[in-house]
């Protein structure tokens, strides 16, 4: 039995087709459309999970929601480590991969989100909360562009679970609350890279057929009602 | 009893209002009043807590707010929950438009064809019959035509009835009624005729929404 992902067009599921697409792990893919309006998940994406946000996926049964829960799922289940994505912890990058696929989700993901939202809530640039926002959010990503400075892929030599769960922060994300990538020239040269991945191609073809990655360094285009 | 009442001038711009209301399907009272000698009554003046006495002026629970444009802002920022009206903060370019619509209706269709009404029903008499008024309202002309040429632009540029597209926006429920102000009593228009501006208005006025409105408060210009 295969398992389903349930992918919301723009949004961060978008990796979990890109994981599968990486270790060759079969998938039955079901595509979503966002509200035009509140650009949230529509109430038959909802009624999927309780989390009623994106990446859902079934394995039979078994409903899973949250991005980090559903990799460590499939990698169990279907790609045991170490795989071509993650180094084995005798490897002499573990410690760095362990660290970036972290700081993914864990520092970077909602860094850029608390951006994302106070643009939303449409919070005065002066506001010292906000400017505390900005801050952190330039800090992460300046620590992104210098560790690309310093190495090809963020876990070391090799392509790796980190790069996978760091790229959609600064891509697909910015449709939402549109920003440059140019203070970052690092960050633009490895997203070249992730660009060329059949891989990445395929995932993105397959899950927003028609809709261009947003891999530049320019402002992206805000994304558009219906 | 609802919390919100709307404070109401027949034959006047209040009818946004009341069609904002009717879209955000919210429950609402209407004080409705007629003009006398074309003139708002001193009962609406001295009763809906606005300083200066117009309408629409808005009650909600405790709240008192007045001006259209600080209206429609006020119900869709605290009703709109699917951001049909004023667009997401997101979608930054169609809200852009829509907060320029809003904007435009008053302070710049309302405000080149008032000085002409003005001008209708102030000028003593010898500038009636002197061609004097007849000189002014031709100068005055041109920034109105302007504006509704540019209105016609706009609505060929939308990919649907109304002027961000298939839906109605708070653009239209505030431009409307500026348009049938201009058009109903020729202030500017000069013989001339505005297709897809004609249709758009025949469209807003098709809408359930607008058709309730004119219902519920017995609008008619």
């Amino acid at each position: 039995m295969t398992i389903i992902i349930h992918h919301l067009q723009r949004s961060q599921s978008e990796r979990i087709i890109w994981l599968c697409e990486e270790l060759g792990i079969p998938y039955e893919l079901k595509l979503y459309t966002r509200d035009k309006h509140t650009l949230l998940a529509p109430p038959e994406y909802k009624a999927l999970h309780p989390s009623g946000t994106a990446p859902i996926v079934y394995d039979g049964p078994i409903h899973l929601a949250e991005t980090d829960a559903i990799t460590d799922y499939l990698l169990a289940k279907y790609a045991p480590t170490p795989n071509a994505l993650v180094p084995a912890p005798t490897a002499p990058n573990f410690a760095d991969y362990i660290f970036w696929r972290h700081f993914a989700n864990g520092t970077l993901g909602p860094a850029t989100g608390r951006v994302m939202m106070f643009a939303f809530a449409q919070v005065d640039a002066a506001n010292p909360v906000g400017l505390g926002v900005k801050a952190r959010f330039e800090n992460a990503a300046r620590m992104v562009d210098d560790r690309l400075a310093a190495s090809k892929w963020l876990g070391g030599d090799e392509f790796s679970l980190a790069d996978l769960m760091t790229v959609w922060h600064l891509t697909g994300l910015r449709q939402f609350n549109p920003f440059e990538l140019t203070p970052w020239p690092h960050v633009v040269e490895w997203l070249k890279r992730v660009g060329e991945r059949p891989a990445y191609r395929r995932a993105m073809e397959k899950g927003d057929p028609g809709f261009e990655p947003l891999l530049g360094a320019g402002k992206p285009e805000a994304i558009r009602r219906g | 009893m609802p919390p919100i009442t709307l404070w109401f001038l027949q034959a006047s711009r209040c009818i946004r209002i009341a069609w904002l209301l009717e879209e955000l399907h919210l429950d609402y009272d209407v004080k409705f009043f007629d003009r006398e000698n074309g003139i708002a009554p001193q009962a609406l003046k001295s009763g809906s807590g606005n300083p200066l006495g117009k309408a629409p002026t808005l009650q909600d629970g405790p709240l008192t707010i007045y001006e259209s444009g600080a209206i429609t802002r006020y119900l869709c920022e605290k009703y709109d929950k699917q951001a049909r009206l004023i667009p997401h903060p997101a979608y930054e370019v169609d809200r852009i438009k829509v907060q320029q619509w809003i904007h435009a209706s008053e302070a710049t269709f309302i405000l080149h064809a008032l000085a002409i009404s003005s001008a209708r029903s102030t000028i003593p008499e010898p500038g009636k019959s002197n061609g004097a008024l007849k000189e002014m309202e031709k100068k005055m002309s041109g920034n109105v035509q302007n504006d509704v040429d540019w209105l016609e632009a706009e609505l060929g540029q939308s990919n649907g009835k109304f002027l961000l597209g298939k839906e109605v926006t708070a653009a239209d429920i505030m431009m409307h009624i500026s348009i049938v102000f201009i058009l109903k009593r020729e202030l500017g228009t000069q013989g001339r005729t505005w297709p897809k501006v004609e249709q758009w208005l025949k469209d807003c006025e098709a809408t359930d929404s607008y058709k309730r409105a004119v219902q519920k408060t017995g609008h008619k210009v």
